[in-house]
């Protein structure tokens, strides 16, 4: 997130695209991806959010009226379309979260700190972060028991521990279909529902 | 990456994090899944996706209305600065000589277009209040056609 009293400023251009969007659309995108996120960060043990805040902080900052004068300029080079430039907008606000909460544990309870939105799941030393380290290498041992049997969503799981998660790249690097792949993950989806309660 | 299926070969990777993170993002990942599918899969969530749209259409409205009132805000106090300047400077160049002020009129007209027409003769003929506020008028369109500019790029 960019502050408007740091370097650069809000490009107010960018507001006029963004009048112009079909917000239907770009709604239901938008709500599908905060909330697989949003889910999968509770399963993790990351934090609680809903996924509509998520949703709610990243159109304010494209529009250029963020928490504190916070925003966020599209960059059309690196994401030529709007659903692309939002869900980048929302990754860079749960890794936002995410830093907090490591400077969050770090501070005592008095100081004003950290994000008030971010409901840590439970306070922790480092022996529950061990734990938790332990328990997220069970969580994903586990997913990998579920698809057993399954080569397409083996083929894509072995992507994710290399970071690549579009769909189309990892059709690329398996060499199947861009529909296996999209199948593929639904049927991920699928087994993986039941890791967390929907938020 | 290697192609061969490895179902339990994950002990070797560093944060798991990264692997659940990559995971979030590939299965809200909506650029090849078509609307219909989208909604299926947020119904089986138990989403009521009809109203969470409508929150969704509700927040763009409020922070375009935010946005819209920023601006306003930002041009009103542009305005006032130059409002504010405006006194201190006719007041300095009412100090000046007919000559330096007819002078920097000059340096500042451009030099084609209908103020190019403004002869040295024209000027004379003004008193150093109509001069002095002249270039007054000058160096304000200048400034606010340099802001609009600014703004626009």
């Amino acid at each position: 997130m960019v502050n408007a009293s740091e370097e650069g400023k809000y490009n107010p251009k960018i507001r006029e695209e963004l009048e112009k969007a079909d917000w239907k659309e770009i709604s239901f995108k938008l709500l599908w991806y905060a909330t697989s996120k949003a889910k999968m960060l509770r399963a993790i043990g990351i934090a609680d959010v809903d996924p509509e805040d998520l949703i709610q902080e990243a159109i304010s900052l494209a529009y250029g009226v963020g928490p504190n004068d916070t925003y966020r300029n599209w960059n059309k080079e690196l994401y030529p379309d709007l659903v692309g430039f939002l869900i980048s907008v929302i990754k860079s606000i749960v890794s936002h979260k995410k830093e907090n909460r490591e400077k969050f544990k770090t501070q005592t309870i008095d100081d004003d700190f950290g994000d008030k939105d971010l409901k840590p799941l439970s306070p922790e030393n480092p022996e529950e972060l061990v734990t938790k380290k332990h328990d997220l290498a069970k969580l994903k041992q586990a997913i990998y028991e579920r698809v057993k049997g399954d080569e397409e969503v083996g083929m894509v799981l072995l992507c994710f521990e290399d970071r690549i998660s579009k769909p189309q790249q990892i059709a690329e690097e398996t060499d199947y279909d861009i529909n296996r792949i999209n199948n593929a993950l639904r049927r991920l989806r699928r087994k993986t529902k039941d890791l967390a309660p929907t938020t | 990456m290697s192609k061969g299926i490895n179902v339990m070969g994950t002990e070797d990777k560093e944060n798991p994090i990264d692997f659940f993170d990559t995971l979030t993002d590939a299965l809200g990942a909506s650029e090849s899944v078509s609307k219909e599918d989208i909604v299926a899969d947020l119904k089986e969530e138990e989403i009521d996706v009809d109203a969470s749209v409508k929150r969704i259409l509700a927040m763009v409205e409020h922070a375009s209305q935010q946005a819209k009132r920023q601006q306003l805000e930002i041009a009103r106090e542009q305005r006032l600065a130059l409002e504010l300047e405006k006194p201190t400077r006719l007041g300095e160049f009412l100090n000046w000589t007919k000559e330096q002020i007819i002078e920097k009129i000059n340096q500042l007209l451009p030099t084609n277009g209908p103020l190019a027409s403004v002869s040295y003769r024209d000027l004379e003929s003004k008193s150093q209040e109509d001069l002095a506020a002249l270039l007054e008028g000058i160096i304000s369109t200048k400034e606010m056609a340099e802001q609009e500019r600014d703004n626009e790029s």
